[in-house]
């Protein structure tokens, strides 16, 4: 099984060790919150003659408020752990931009699932999901006609469970409207 | 006893009883599948729970939710991998065990001990319902804040070593629970103009989006490793009923902390675990085999990771304030049919509470009878190929995020969440926090706004019996936090 299974990162659970990327990832916060903070009075009203704590702004600046301390509390402790270079809570690869790279990695299943969401109300949602499913397992590496298989099989049980079963709302491919009437009826229906 | 009659009523219906062994015998295979888990499937579920009657949808994710940890010892035991997070320590002694040929002995002992502790927990639910549907009237929405305020604190401080990160986190919570347009004044809030975000922004693509999606990228991205070849388990799983009996001075206990953790918001099956492991260890009289196959160790840690379900429903279900993720996921079914969990509930329907711990009662034994006999079946789970089970979380992730409202802004946010869940899986730093903050913080606005009426200073707020006891518990929560710090400087 996959690294992230293993005991040895659930006893992290109660550990404090500091991660590639973690600096980096508390500057981002940092400074993210920042100018959501600045942008406080352009997007939230106040209210003349209206109590502080019923004001709309209030919930947004209180939150915003204290984002930015604990950000900047986390923020701090980071950077003191990498200058400090304490071999207990800091792992000699912590302000490493390539982290980043491994970041970037999940935007290409991002891409893959947004165009699958993109294209059920087109060619339906069973089209959509076995073609998804089959080239999702290819591009994960499965090459074997066996996972193909599963794959649609998977893929099937889906469709049929959530949209056939359950009748889940979701939109009718347009591709259903090129089929006979009878028979788009019964695929807009259950497929 | 009317109460119970009631509710065996409610159970004892076809869908019911349908929806409570779909949910309890998937949730324990869900569970025995390592990298699922039950929030993943909650999440994915969820929207498609909405269109159920409120009992029949809550019974399924119930039993979801109280049956993964069964089956997430399986893998915990087998191959030293738990099937959920929360099964971490039972692969301590279970796993010794299996390698000492004693694998049987150790998943019946596991089956026994969660049974016991679902079961427990059940029965002091049943104890304390009529004393809180007592003291629910004394609720006001003064008390529900602070207590809102208190879970949140909880939840920050309960994540040791990670408290700036949780605090930030929650707080980032209730900052998205506020974008969008705000419906006393009717001004919009962080929207940028943006027409899409007026309508602000759904817990639901955030839930699946932290929870599913970003497993989902988690399992795609690493590599498959190699399959284990599983041990053989024969003969009666039952034994460990007889067991069990023999180790009750830690089962008792352990399934106590369970209650008690799954009752304080924020805290949950990590730390029930956890103490309960270290009690056991401490009152053995040979502490050094915890960690090499003590049957009291996976006893101590099935126990209490068993109890959290049915007690984690009492903050719930009195105070509508869920105190972990899975609560904040069922209060949405709540929403979706107009049920207000909290003080009203147990006024206006008090057999709606009782119902859903005698669900909790049944699920247990569902599980009980279907792992005696589907063990073996289970254990081949274990063995689909990590990317492969990504590649059918992300397909079944559209089900989730798009049958809401067929709306691709809400996949969008769903895939944003994804990928922040991805980075702080990576960190490890939790996502639990900012789904709280934002179920928290949504309830903290409206109980402050109804409270307004009353509100000349800050002391009213506290002025109440119960919202000034809840206040003296914050404070001693905070001191007893800074105090921790100071000692360990």
């Amino acid at each position: 099984m996959g690294d992230s299974h293993r005991p040895t990162d659930q006893q992290k659970h109660f550990e404090n060790r500091r991660q590639p990327g973690d600096s980096l990832f508390a500057t981002i916060v940092f400074v993210l919150t920042v100018f959501l903070l600045s942008q406080l009075g352009t997007q939230t009203k106040w209210i003349e003659g209206t109590k502080l704590l019923a004001q709309p702004r209030f919930w947004p600046a209180l939150s915003l408020i204290l984002m930015l301390l604990f950000a900047a509390g986390y923020l701090y402790f980071s950077l003191r752990d990498v200058v400090r270079k304490n071999a207990d809570s800091l792992d000699d690869k912590l302000w490493q931009p390539g982290e980043v790279l491994n970041w970037l990695r999940t935007l290409e299943y991002a891409v893959y699932f947004l165009i699958y969401v993109s294209a059920v109300p087109k060619l339906g949602y069973l089209i959509s999901t076995l073609v998804f499913i089959l080239l999702l397992t290819f591009r994960a590496g499965y090459r074997e006609r066996r996972f193909a298989g599963w794959s649609l099989v998977v893929g099937l049980l889906v469709v049929i469970l959530f949209k056939s079963l359950l009748q889940v709302k979701l939109p009718a491919g347009e591709i259903y409207d090129l089929l006979p009437e009878a028979i788009g009826g019964i695929m807009i229906r259950y497929f | 006893m009317e109460l119970l009659i009631e509710g065996f009523h409610v159970i004892a219906r076809l869908d019911v009883l349908i929806a409570l062994i779909i949910g309890a015998v998937g949730g324990v295979i869900i569970g025995a599948i390592p990298g699922v888990g039950a929030g993943v499937a909650i999440a994915i579920i969820l929207p498609a729970t909405f269109q159920f009657e409120a009992i029949v949808g809550l019974t399924l994710l119930l039993g979801i939710y109280g049956s993964a940890m069964f089956g997430g010892a399986i893998p915990a035991i087998l191959i030293n991998t738990p099937g959920t997070p929360v099964n971490a320590l039972t692969t301590y002694d279970g796993y010794p065990m299996t390698q000492r040929g004693e694998s049987r002995r150790a998943i019946s002992l596991a089956y026994s001990s969660s049974f016991f502790g679902g079961i427990f927990s059940v029965i002091c639910l049943i104890t304390i319902t009529p004393f809180l549907a007592s003291i629910a009237p004394l609720f006001g929405s003064r008390d529900i804040f602070m207590a809102a305020l208190l879970g949140a604190i909880l939840v920050i401080v309960s994540h040791r070593g990670k408290v700036l990160a949780a605090g930030m986190l929650v707080s980032f919570g209730i900052f998205i629970n506020n974008v969008g347009m705000e419906t006393i004044n009717y001004s919009n809030r962080y929207t940028f103009g943006l027409q899409s975000l007026i309508s602000g922004i759904a817990l639901i693509p955030v839930v699946i989006g932290l929870f599913a999606l970003s497993q989902a990228f988690v399992l795609l991205i690493e590599k498959d490793g190699q399959l284990e070849k599983l041990p053989e388990v024969k003969g009666n799983l039952l034994q460990g009923f007889s067991e069990l009996f023999r180790f009750k001075k830690v089962a008792f206990p352990s399934a106590g902390f369970g209650v008690i953790m799954g009752i304080i918001p924020g805290v949950g099956e990590f730390l029930a675990q956890f103490f309960s492991y270290s009690l056991a260890r401490m009152v053995s009289k040979k502490p050094e085999r915890f960690g090499n196959g003590a049957p009291d160790g996976i006893v101590a840690s099935e126990s209490a990771n068993n109890a959290v379900p049915a007690a984690a429903m009492i903050p719930l279900l009195s105070l509508g304030i869920p105190g972990e993720v899975l609560t904040a996921m069922m209060l949405s079914v709540f929403y979706v049919h107009n049920i207000i969990p909290g003080p009203t509930l147990f006024q206006t329907r008090p057999e709606f509470p009782v119902s859903l711990y005698l669900c909790l009662l049944v699920v247990n034994v569902i599980i009980l009878v279907f792992l005696l006999f589907a063990t073996r079946f289970i254990m081949h789970l274990i063995r689909i190929p990590t990317r492969f089970l990504g590649v059918c979380i992300l397909t079944l992730g559209l089900i989730g995020v798009y049958s809401i409202r067929n709306s691709f802004v809400d996949c969008i946010i769903g895939v944003a969440f994804g990928v922040l869940g991805y980075i702080l899986k990576r960190l490890q730093l939790p996502i639990v926090p900012i789904i709280l903050g934002m179920v928290l913080g949504g309830i903290m606005e409206v109980k402050l706004r109804n409270s307004m009426a009353r509100l000349e200073t800050p002391i009213d707020l506290i002025n109440r019996p119960v919202s000034g006891t809840i206040f003296v518990l914050i404070l001693i929560v905070l001191l007893a936090h800074f105090y921790a710090l100071y000692r360990k400087k």
